[in-house]
């Protein structure tokens, strides 16, 4: 009888037990509301960026990697450097986009 | 089932009232009767003749539950497993489910090679079968198998998918073209482990996701006029992502089938320059229509997953979506899992559902993606000609 029971209580407790950490974390991120595709927000702007600002000036004109923290890759040239944003001239097949690159999540910019 | 089920419930109930009757006699048989399997067999006989705590009714009524259970059972097995041989009729509703089986994992099979493959007569049926390689076990199951090349060939191992790597022309297998809303109402949701014997690998899908066969897929495609994806093994999707809705997101599962597949070193910046300066892409995997703009994801390979996400943005638009892409390279072509056109914004749920998914999916014995370059077909390409759309 208890081990009728146990199995049954076993079988009920078995997908909590076999959700890995993987699948626990596409459920917080399903539940999360997807992060902002825009620039980072205007206002208070990061500590410590002021060097990091500087130096990414430096570069305008240039052609340059920017690596993500999100460990991404973008090459492009480096048209506007802002506290919160870089822009990058991406030439593409038939035209050239303007696209834009939170601060935030830029981890290493280096000339190309 | 649900005999079996009330049956089952029933002997619980009675279970249940035999401890505690037995545990108001004595709290020590209440307890090893709950602990140890046969021990209601010492209290039935200790409390026979005490009309409190007696438990010959509790017993007997587990006992008439666990024949009614075992019978509805195994009257259940005998149903299941008369679906074969019983008559033509059933054999050749059988055989018709195995070429539609073969058709969804990639096979061809030509309007005459079915007509004769389900011919009544056994000799033509048996030839065509035969021919394709497959032979009846003879087990009254209906099972087939994987057999000879032909007659005078010496049965060895074949893989349905290495001998038929042509992708299915559109035209021999007519998709019926439904509403969207219908096509998703038909669809078959399937859990658990997910095998394709052919193509040599088995998914084991993860309790919160479900997975839609092929078929199911291309009507889906299909309703929404979009091209059909002769590569398409399976849609994989979120149990909280409405099939209905058109635009729920989903992965998209897809065997590559060139053979086998060379890697090499991955460079970031290389493979993005690269994919940036060819000016005419040639996708492989699964692509949104759209121009790339960089790595969101930069491409890497641990030995057994090949993984990365593009930023693009899409044709006569600014609007930018994210694919990301998990690859597992078997012996004789790599499994692709794809989510295409997502919002940038939810990249990390992209990533991380492709790679779940690769993490989850095995190759069978022998299937498995070897180092050194195996004996038979081998793709005019690399791994990292997938990443960067290169012909």
């Amino acid at each position: 009888m208890r081990a009728v029971m146990l199995s049954m209580l076993s079988l009920a407790a078995l997908p909590a037990l076999a959700a890995g950490p993987d699948e626990a974390r596409i459920e917080q991120l399903l539940a999360a509301k997807p992060e902002a595709a825009a620039p980072a927000a205007k206002g208070k702007p990061a500590r410590g960026k002021a060097a990091e600002t500087d130096s990414a000036a430096s570069l305008v004109g240039q052609r340059v990697v920017v690596e993500t923290r999100s460990q991404g890759v973008y090459l492009g040239t480096l048209t506007a450097v802002s506290r919160d944003a870089l822009t990058l001239a991406i030439e593409l097949p038939a035209r050239s986009v303007s696209y834009t690159l939170p601060r935030a999540n830029v981890a290493r910019i280096a000339p190309r | 089932m649900t005999l079996v089920l009330v049956a089952y419930l029933i002997s619980l109930v009675f279970g249940i009232l035999m401890v505690v009757r037995v545990w108001r006699a004595s709290t020590l048989d209440g307890v090893l009767t709950l602990l140890l399997p046969f021990y209601f067999i010492v209290a039935l006989i200790k409390y026979w003749n005490d009309p409190d705590h007696n438990i010959r009714f509790h017993v007997l009524g587990i006992f008439i539950c666990s024949v009614v259970a075992i019978w509805s059972a195994s009257s259940m097995t005998r149903h299941a497993g008369g679906m074969s041989g019983v008559g033509d009729k059933a054999d050749l509703q059988a055989r018709s489910q195995v070429i539609k089986i073969m058709r969804e994992q990639g096979l061809t099979i030509t309007p005459e090679q079915e007509q004769r493959l389900l011919s009544e007569d056994e000799a033509v049926s048996d030839a065509a079968w035969r021919e394709l390689g497959v032979r009846d076990e003879g087990d009254g199951s209906g099972a087939v198998a994987a057999g000879a090349h032909g007659s005078g060939e010496p049965s060895r191992a074949r893989d349905a998918e290495f001998d038929n790597p042509r992708p299915v022309a559109a035209q021999e297998r007519p998709v019926e073209t439904l509403s969207y809303a219908e096509a998703a109402r038909r669809a078959v949701f399937n859990r658990g482990r997910w095998t394709r014997d052919s193509t040599g690998f088995s998914i084991d899908v993860p309790a919160k996701f479900r997975l839609i066969s092929a078929a199911d897929a291309r009507r889906l495609d299909s309703a929404r006029a979009r091209p059909e994806d002769s590569r398409i093994m399976a849609w994989i999707l979120h149990e909280n992502t409405p099939l209905a809705d058109p635009d729920s997101w989903h992965v998209k599962v897809r065997w590559i089938s060139d053979g086998w597949v060379a890697t090499q070193a991955l460079e970031p910046v290389q493979l993005l320059q690269t994919a940036l300066d060819n000016k005419q892409p040639q996708p492989r995997v699964a692509a949104s229509s759209g121009d790339l703009l960089g790595y969101a994801v930069a491409p890497r390979f641990d030995g057994q997953v090949l993984e990365w996400a593009e930023e693009r943005v899409l044709v006569n638009s600014d609007h930018q979506v994210v694919d990301c892409h998990a690859l597992r390279p078997g012996r004789r072509g790599v499994l692709e899992f794809s989510i295409v056109g997502m919002a940038p914004g939810q990249l990390a749920l992209c990533q991380a559902t492709v790679r779940l998914l690769a993490d989850r999916t095995s190759f069978l014995e022998g299937k498995e993606y070897p180092a050194a370059p195996p004996d038979g077909l081998r793709a005019p390409y690399t791994l990292a000609a997938l990443a960067t759309h290169m012909p």
